[in-house]
């Protein structure tokens, strides 16, 4: 076995495209290649087709969404059975709004669970910059609400004695904290989702039902429906 | 414009929603009439007024308050349209988050 035939039993097959056959001819015999620059265009295009295919579909799309395409949802639209959440950890946290337990804890360590749970959320979402979390006092009948230009989450201490609502409370807000972390820098068709829907959001005070089957609004309703049935 | 056009205007509506809900009140006269009276007066019409499956309007902002203005009226064309579903919201509730 001569030393080239060596070499060459040892390299993995590699697939030529045939119109470099030429070009290998001329290098066999010991010439310059003499190749047109057209040739070199098929040689070439040839050679990245695959990887053309590829790169498209590494592409990040851009996606743009009017406010009408983006109202009548409700619960049932969204499920987060694909979402890699650690269940048995969130199961540790939800355990504390369980109505036994809720009603045992005095105001200070209904906060603090309020916390922990919020906090452990934002962890398992994948939050970067986790909210403060707060409790206030709203006269206008507000559960909760998130802050994003101060990255706070606040939870309306009026209501903070039902553990199911305050839990849903939390896990809807947070949610709210994640679609805007989303929106931000927008990867997905649901971040360009997001991102439509916060640049034309619709107030509560504006048109009731519009607000409620927004897009962002009816899937944090949904998400906070996942996490209190966990 | 319209009384009803000026008020979603008013409140910011982008303007393709403000025509998707003119278009709804336009299909119901009556309850245009009471919204458009609320919107001039910020009184709800208390007698002879617009009953839909057993709700009114004012009875609608007294049970629900989030809902008192527009969202009374907005409910009533719910319920008049797809009763089933508005009863499932009521059943729901209506909270702001």
């Amino acid at each position: 076995m001569s030393g080239f035939e060596t070499i060459k039993a040892e390299l993995p097959e590699i697939h030529m495209p045939e119109t470099t056959n030429d070009v290998a001819q001329d290098v066999k015999f010991g010439m310059e290649p003499t190749i047109s620059e057209e040739k070199a265009d098929c040689i070439f295009n040839e050679l990245m087709s695959d990887y053309n295919v590829q790169s498209e579909d590494m592409l990040i799309k851009e996606y743009a969404f009017d406010i009408v395409d983006l109202i009548g949802y409700s619960e049932e639209d969204f499920s987060f059975d694909d979402m890699k959440l650690d269940i048995d950890v969130l199961k540790e946290y939800t355990s504390l709004f369980d109505e036994e337990a809720w009603e045992s804890f005095d105001t200070i360590e209904k906060i603090n669970a309020i916390k922990q749970f919020g906090e452990a959320l934002a962890d398992q979402l994948g939050i970067v910059d986790v909210p403060n979390i707060e409790v206030y006092r709203d006269l206008l009948g507000r559960y909760g609400a998130y802050y994003p230009d101060d990255n706070k989450l606040k939870v309306n201490v009026l209501y903070i004695d039902d553990a199911k609502e305050t839990l849903d409370t939390v896990a809807h807000e947070m949610r709210h904290a994640y679609q805007r972390m989303r929106a931000y820098n927008p990867q997905t068709e649901e971040d360009y989702k997001y991102k439509a829907n916060f640049n034309e959001y619709i107030y509560s005070n504006a048109n009731f039902s519009m607000y409620q089957s927004q897009y962002v609004e009816a899937e944090a309703r949904a998400f906070a429906d996942y996490i209190k049935n966990l | 414009m319209s009384i009803i056009y000026d008020y979603y205007e008013g409140v910011k509506l982008h303007p393709s929603l403000i025509k998707i809900c003119v278009d709804l009140f336009d299909k119901h006269p009556d309850i245009k009439k009471e919204f458009e009276y609320w919107i001039e007066e910020r009184k709800y019409i208390s007698k002879n007024c617009v009953e839909v499956e057993g709700y009114t309007a004012e009875s609608i902002a007294k049970e629900f308050p989030v809902l008192d203005g527009e969202g009374a009226f907005n409910l009533l064309v719910q319920l008049r349209e797809n009763p089933e579903k508005a009863k499932k919201q009521i059943s729901r509730g209506f909270r702001v988050k």
